[in-house]
């Protein structure tokens, strides 16, 4: 894969896969 | 009526829920293309800023209005219309905005569930033709296939009704022995199904042409072209994110007023709206296209529905474990539309259940045959007139799929915004464990989201009405006179719709808020 295309999935597949950690983490232990 | 009302049996079966309700067909087959259409890697750009500005804080507002609604027992949107907006215009002028509100989405709720059923069944249809190689006659194109799988009664009409039916069955059971139950079993194979397919899409390499792969495909689709960067792409990208987390709708409004009084909002709402992020960039983007791209180069990608029904399968039914991949693939979809299409049924259960005070087995019963009766000209278009246009499915979605969404989207935040007597922000932030800041309040919901919702408005209205959509004859059956008569017929169903919607919803207002109505003043509070 190109660089900025690869950069640019990292970015965004990154940023949803932290998110849906620290989403869930929360609601489970405030359960 | 707010005693008997149910509340979710579980945080992580209400989010599963949630998230099945907002994960649907649009994450896995209209995303990639409109991704790979509108720029490629460029297209996250309106993308992200449209969640940021217009999905975040609208799924807050309605998981708010939702559970506010739920403390005085209703469930559908006009009546928490009404509850929010009555202290600022008073009762006599919000019972009209409820009864507005209620019949847009009586009207999205009724009719996108009427194609979207179809769509379900074609997925199951197809899924079991996966498994038993039902279109692997290579004398028969794919595209052929699929034309002759929507003129055949015996497979349209079979795979609809045994969806419809499990859908029933679904929402009469209830929300936590029906939905919740439901979602917790088919929301981690959904998952899992994708994660598979992921691997496998990853991993196929080049079988045909040494120039075509998988990761080829996945550089196509994330390569920023910022040529095509341009005012429709910010209007697809916006559009995509209301399609996909179910906005405007009605539905998440409905899931959240099952919730209890102090129950947390905020985190669940952002819970929700990363696990169908999660559903459509990450699992969305690296299967469809990758194949494709595979198997056929860019040539391939040009379809957006025909990506699922024509593309995918001309590629299974070549490759090694095609078969098996195709379920995989046809079952995902299903499941994906499935727990969505639950949410819409449910939601016209809820309406029978508090307007007219019927038990939910009769209500689930008369939706069963609503849903048939408004379903039927999907299914008979292309039967009787020997195409596969699909004119009376497109003319619904092009109104009460896509364009009603964001005139109820901007309806909602300017009730949360301008029309609460209290702040909004509070009511959001009560019993919540993460806090939503001040200006979240002050500065988008009250300006920024409405405002941007109002341009893509005027863009989707100047966009309609440049591809003739608002004339006598759309330009898009112009050409196929037979066609005509179900683009009108369409716009008939709808006016019927609203007709009866607006009807309905302000007479159960009336009955409910009658008193405060006529003495325009608020009596009824909790």
């Amino acid at each position: 894969m190109e660089a900025q295309a690869l950069t640019f999935m990292l970015i965004m597949w990154g940023t949803i896969a932290v998110s849906v950690v620290v989403c869930l983490k929360a609601v489970l232990k405030n359960n | 009526m707010a005693e008997k009302r149910e509340n979710w049996g579980s945080k992580i079966g209400l989010i599963l829920a949630m998230a099945g309700n907002s994960i649907g067909l649009g994450n896995f087959w209209r995303f990639p293309y409109q991704a790979a259409k509108n720029g490629g890697g460029a297209f996250m750009i309106p993308y992200v800023m449209a969640l940021f500005l217009i999905g975040v804080p609208l799924m807050l507002v309605e998981w708010m209005m939702g559970r506010l609604g739920g403390k005085y027992g209703h469930g559908t949107v006009g009546f928490m219309i009404y509850i929010q907006a009555r202290d600022k215009i008073k009762p006599k002028k919000a019972i009209i905005l409820g009864s507005i509100c209620g019949m847009l989405v009586i009207g999205v709720t009724l009719l996108v569930n009427s194609y979207y059923n179809h769509i379900i069944g074609w997925t199951l249809g197809y899924a079991v033709l996966s498994a038993t190689g039902g279109y692997s006659d290579m004398a028969v194109s794919t595209g052929e296939f699929f034309v002759n799988y929507v003129q055949n009664p015996a497979y349209v009409f079979t795979f609809w009704i045994i969806s419809l039916s499990c859908l029933a069955l679904a929402v009469t059971r209830g929300i936590q022995k029906g939905i919740e139950t439901w979602a917790k079993i088919m929301m981690p194979i959904l998952y899992l199904f994708g994660i598979v397919l992921i691997y496998k899409a990853l991993t196929i390499g080049s079988p045909v042409n040494p120039d075509w792969s998988a990761i080829k495909g996945l550089n196509y689709l994330w390569t920023p072209r910022w040529a095509d960067l341009n005012f429709k792409a910010a209007l697809a990208a916006a559009g995509q994110i209301f399609f996909t987390l179910s906005l405007g709708m009605g539905i998440i409004q409905n899931y959240a007023s099952y919730l209890k009084k102090d129950d947390d909002i905020v985190t669940s709402a952002l819970t929700t709206v990363s696990l169908n992020e999660f559903a459509e960039v990450i699992l969305g983007g690296s299967i469809a296209i990758p194949i494709t791209y595979a198997f056929m180069g860019v040539e391939g990608l040009s379809q957006s529905i025909g990506l699922s029904f024509i593309a995918l399968p001309n590629i299974f039914r070549t490759m090694d474990g095609g078969r098996l991949l195709g379920t995989l693939w046809f079952m995902l979809l299903f499941f994906a539309g499935f727990t969505s299409a639950i949410a819409m049924y449910n939601y016209l259960v809820t309406i029978l259940e508090e307007g007219m005070g019927m038990a939910k087995k009769k209500a689930s019963l008369i939706v069963f045959i609503g849903y048939i009766i408004v379903g039927l000209p999907v299914a008979l278009e292309p039967i009787l007139t020997k195409t596969a246009e699909l004119a009376y499915f497109s003319e619904l979605d092009n109104w009460v799929g896509t364009y009603l969404l964001v005139v109820m989207g901007l309806i909602e935040i300017i009730v949360a915004g301008w029309l609460m007597k209290d702040n909004a922000l509070d009511e959001i932030n009560h019993g919540s464990h993460w806090q939503a800041p001040k200006w979240i309040y002050s500065v988008m919901i009250r300006w920024i989201t409405p405002a941007t919702i109002i341009i893509i408005l005027i863009g989707s209205t100047a966009a309609y009405i440049k591809d003739g959509y608002f004339k006598f004859i759309p330009t898009f059956v112009a050409k196929t006179p037979v066609l005509i008569p179900w683009v009108n017929g369409a716009r008939v169903v709808l006016l019927v719709v609203f007709v009866l919607g607006f009807i309905g919803t302000y007479k159960s207002l009336k009955a409910v808020y009658g008193e405060e109505i006529s003495q325009n003043k608020v009596l009824i509070r909790k």
